[in-house]
């Protein structure tokens, strides 16, 4: 037995996917009895789990050196931009995105070193948007111009769902979220406004991305593109719910609106905003509605997707209230965010702990424990002495910390074991 | 890979290099056949007129209050709303071109004109605001007094930097040293 674990070593996946089949066999056979069988199928989950760690912290290394390697060239180009001659630059950009594009081609898919393949062509989306950004600046274009992220997004996209790669996916996700910031510098006529339209704004557009990642699931084809859209959607419609929850936006609103303001201050908004922002509540809609019929179709339980659905609804009506009736007043918003924010935690640790997905626990400590050193500093900074502020914080940041480790492995061991966690 | 794989792929990729030559292709478009003009510029905030390794500029044309300014009124965002388009149809007048009138539509704008978007500030952005130069070496035209920009402007009223005059001279990029600090 110990020396077939071994050889398992070398990475005989066949073998430990065949094998919960195979133990079944022999325990119907009367060959092991059940706590034999729970041993071996626990044996063997160490192996392919070790296997599975190895994969990913190579995906991890490659993928971080393709980002460093991106940043390197960003910044020597950025650097040295006017002393390379310009038909150099012209020849680097021109041949050397393809040429790396080029290179993980035939690593992906003619060498199937799938990661170092990958990794590549990451790199070279990195360096697709590095191009767009010297082109800009060779010709005196401002590097924070609304076009270029978008132009850079609308590259990488399809080549995220040609690939089928996550991490391209991921970037192109960031990309469009970046690139919603940089035309909204156009749409947001004051940067007063930031808090009142642009946090609600990045809220809807969360809860979009998140539908987006449910709807994806819910097919086997596409079901590989699900996990970045349900992370970063769940990152930032929390980033939007933390947002709002801080009292001074408020106090200054309440001060802009009794300050003789002419209209509501959303007036001078331009139509795109409107539109973005409708856009992505329909598209948080339309992606619910998609994942809950298909569930009912597949005749797979719907009552963690309502419950979504629940809250997706509340934080959008949220997210309405305060771009329309944002003088209700400076304590209504304060008090309704941060309830919101810890019911959203909750939720989050909840649906963490049912569906048996790590990430998400993960998500919800981190998220209470930005929420829970917030709102310490918030209320006790102007109220004690510094230096007992920084004591307690210290002494809240070791006893919180180990508090919750605890909770997270309580969770994260029950979820493992075989009919924990729902 | 199927074939299907492999031509999306490669598509993708050359649909890539494709915007990349149309932004190259544009601007030396506007380059080729546009009009040479040279716009005044003023100081922003001598403090953080050089910041980092880029050179943030204003022009006399675009900016209210000042000789050849924007119409009264017009530098109200509010009213005018951020983002409106203006065109300044421009004249040549001795060493630089002046403002001559504001016109919203290109066709009432005459021959030379540049286009300008309304910002939240009340001046007008031309699209070349951001002067690139190699790092460390802007401090002759945060020093200087005589700031003017050759740019082409294309018959569509967009504009390319051409070269930056310092004190009627094209700007010559030299690294800072304790020398020329002292200059």
């Amino acid at each position: 037995m110990n020396e077939e674990a071994g050889a398992n070593r070398g990475g005989d996946r066949g073998f430990a996917a065949r094998l919960p089949a195979a133990v079944a066999d022999w325990e119907a056979a009367g060959i092991v009895n059940a706590e034999q069988a729970a041993a071996i199928l626990a044996r063997y989950e160490d192996e392919d789990a070790g296997a599975a760690s190895r994969g990913r912290l190579v995906t991890i290394l490659v993928t971080l050196g393709a980002v460093l390697i991106g940043l390197g060239v960003i910044l020597f180009f950025a650097a040295n931009w006017q002393e390379i001659p310009k038909e150099v630059k012209l020849a680097l950009m021109l041949v050397g995105v393809p040429v790396v594009y080029g290179a993980g081609y035939w690593a992906r898919y003619r060498r199937h070193y799938a990661k170092v393949g990958t990794a590549l062509i990451l790199l070279a989306a990195l360096l697709y948007g590095a191009a767009i950004h010297l082109v800009a600046q060779a010709y005196h274009v401002p590097v924070n111009h609304p076009n270029l992220v978008p132009l850079w997004f609308l590259g990488v996209i399809p080549l995220a769902y040609a690939t089928r790669s996550q991490s391209v996916l991921t970037l192109g996700i960031v990309l469009f979220l970046a690139a919603v910031g940089f035309r909204g510098q156009k749409w947001l006529a004051d940067v007063d406004l930031i808090p009142f339209l642009g946090f609600p704004l990045y809220l809807v557009l969360g809860l979009a991305v998140y539908s987006l990642g449910l709807a994806h699931r819910t097919c086997s084809v596409t079901k590989v593109f699900a996990k970045p859209f349900e992370l970063l959607g769940i990152v930032v419609t929390f980033a939007g719910l933390y947002s709002l929850t801080f009292k001074f936006w408020w106090e200054e609103f309440a001060h802009f609106w009794g300050g003789g303001a002419e209209g509501p201050p959303w007036l001078d908004v331009t139509l795109e905003f409107w539109a973005l922002a409708a856009g992505a509540a329909a598209v948080t809609v339309a992606g619910f509605a998609t994942a809950w019929i298909l569930a009912r179709k597949r005749g797979s339980g719907t009552r963690l997707l309502q419950c979504q659905m629940l809250a997706a609804a509340v934080f959008l009506a949220a997210a309405g209230l305060v771009v329309y009736s944002p003088q209700i007043g400076d304590w209504v918003f304060p008090v309704l965010f941060n309830l919101l924010l810890l019911a959203g935690i909750v939720g989050l640790l909840l649906l963490g702990y049912f569906s048996g997905r790590e990430t998400f626990i993960n998500l919800g400590v981190v998220f209470f424990s930005i929420d829970l050193f917030t709102r310490y500093f918030e209320l006790s900074f102007d109220l004690l002495d510094r230096s007992v502020v920084f004591i307690v914080a210290g002494v809240i940041l070791l006893a919180g910390g180990f508090l919750m480790e605890r909770g997270r492995r309580v969770v994260l061991n029950r979820l493992r074991t075989p009919g924990g966690g729902g | 890979m199927s074939l299907r794989f492999n031509v999306s792929f490669w598509c993708i990729v050359g649909v890539q290099m494709a915007v990349l030559l149309a932004m190259i292709g544009a601007k030396e478009v506007d380059l080729r056949t546009g009009t040479e003009v040279v716009l005044e510029t003023v100081p922003v905030d001598p403090r953080s007129l050089f910041q980092g390794d880029y050179v943030i500029l204003r022009y006399e044309i675009g900016v209210s209050g000042r000789n050849g300014s924007l119409p009264e009124g017009w530098q109200d965002p509010i009213r005018h709303g951020q983002g409106t388009v203006v065109y300044v149809q421009l004249r040549e007048a001795g060493d630089h071109w002046v403002a001559e009138g504001y016109n919203s539509t290109r066709e009432g704008a005459g021959p030379v004109a540049i286009r300008g978007e309304m910002t939240h500030g009340g001046w007008l952005d031309f699209g070349i605001g951001t002067y690139f130069v190699p790092e460390g070496t802007g401090r002759p035209i945060e020093r200087a007094q005589d700031v003017k920009v050759k740019v082409v402007v294309a018959q569509d009223g967009s504009a390319v930097i051409k070269e930056v005059l310092v004190d009627g001279q094209p700007f010559e990029p030299m690294r800072d040293t304790p020398e020329t600090q002292q200059r």
